[in-house]
């Protein structure tokens, strides 16, 4: 890592929360380096991935949580796509377990399970945070919609896709196509609702 | 996928793998000059295109959402709130070797669910249906460990399938004294 490691963060709640973890053959940066470092990389992916603050913030705090377990046996030269398939891969578990819920048990609850309420700040952020591509993102399936994510939000090859995912190539291109399909029939969708209540 | 009309030759349209790939210039060069030249000739290709094109710059110049200050703070209290693999959830060493349950409460900041101590066991994996002190998602499996995961937890629900197995699940028997 490129990130010095006097170059902490200087405030924090817990002052304590400089821990830096040495190896014998690797120093890896203090935990704050990489915190500053990755934070809003992977919250951005986590955001895309939930559609919301609250599991984003979820998501996030996961992968951290997996990624300090897994400091130790880290190879130095791929964090980012490391921090990639830790967040895609725990969204997709996430949502495959929720998936699983909602046909056994649930009614109409498509986004968020009880306990999720929001706080002001949260919806306010999930109002002015392009609401109607997230909301059309969130419409499509979840591998579909990682897809579509890694690239167009990450910026990924297909081929790194294809890593982070575990799947061929001619799946990573036809997912990010339908993906692509059908989140512009969505937006233009929702853009004619929001014409009609305009005029309504 | 050949339509002759309003041609003057037989003309395949781009598959869907080559729309998606020519818009992400993924494409050989070759290829890429191909799809060009087809593109600008068939209006069925040009709108695929065009709706590929719409999709992706609609989610590229979103604007990007950042992480709170708040959750900076939980992020950088890890190294404090987690256990390293040493022990599993819950579950601490005595000194003469013990594994013991772990109830701790000197935390309520961190989370609004439960205490640390007290998250469910392996293969419950309920991390996304509470708040967010549910730290572990499963660490070591072990008949050993998890018989005593279950005495501390009797009344926990169902463990559902599937629980990943980290990577690093074998360094756990190699730090335990």
């Amino acid at each position: 890592m490129e990130v010095p490691k006097h170059l902490m963060r200087t405030q924090s709640s817990s002052p304590e929360a400089v821990a830096p973890i040495e190896t014998a053959d690797w120093t890896p940066p203090s935990w704050d380096a990489i915190v500053r470092e990755h934070a809003d990389r992977v919250y951005r992916l986590a955001y895309r991935l939930t559609g919301n603050q609250h599991d984003a913030e979820d998501l996030t705090q996961e992968t951290f949580i997996r990624v300090f377990r897994s400091l130790a046996s880290y190879k130095p030269g791929t964090f980012e796509g490391w921090l990639h398939r830790i967040t895609t891969n725990l969204f997709l578990d996430m949502a495959r377990r929720r998936s699983r819920v909602r046909m056994e048990a649930l009614p109409e609850d498509n986004d968020r399970l009880e306990g999720d309420d929001l706080s002001p700040e949260e919806i306010y952020d999930e109002n002015h945070l392009d609401p109607d591509l997230q909301a059309a993102l969130d419409e499509l399936p979840p591998e579909f919609r990682a897809a579509v994510v890694l690239c167009d939000v990450e910026g990924l090859s297909y081929e790194e896709i294809g890593a982070t995912l575990g799947v061929k190539m001619g799946t990573v291109r036809s997912r990010i196509h339908r993906g692509r399909q059908a989140l512009k029939v969505a937006l233009e969708r929702r853009r004619q609702e929001s014409l009609l209540e305009d005029s309504a | 996928m050949t339509d002759l009309r309003g041609w003057g030759l037989p003309e395949q349209h781009l598959l869907p793998d080559a729309v998606v790939a020519f818009v992400d210039g993924e494409l050989s060069s070759t290829a890429h000059e191909r799809a060009s030249a087809h593109v600008q000739r068939c209006g069925f290709c040009a709108f695929e295109t065009f709706t590929q094109q719409q999709a992706r710059s609609a989610v590229r110049t979103a604007s990007a959402p950042t992480a709170s200050a708040s959750l900076l703070d939980r992020l950088g209290a890890i190294p404090q709130e987690v256990e390293l693999p040493s022990a599993p959830d819950g579950l601490a060493i005595t000194e003469d070797g013990q594994f013991v349950a772990v109830q701790r409460t000197d935390k309520p900041a961190f989370g609004a669910g439960p205490v640390l101590g007290s998250s469910r066991p392996l293969g419950s994996n309920g991390w996304f249906s509470g708040r967010r002190a549910r730290q572990g998602a499963g660490v070591v499996v072990s008949g050993m460990l998890l018989s005593a995961l279950a005495f501390t937890t009797p009344e926990s629900e169902t463990p559902a399938p599937a629980v990943p197995v980290p990577q690093n699940a074998g360094a756990v028997f190699a730090t335990t004294p």
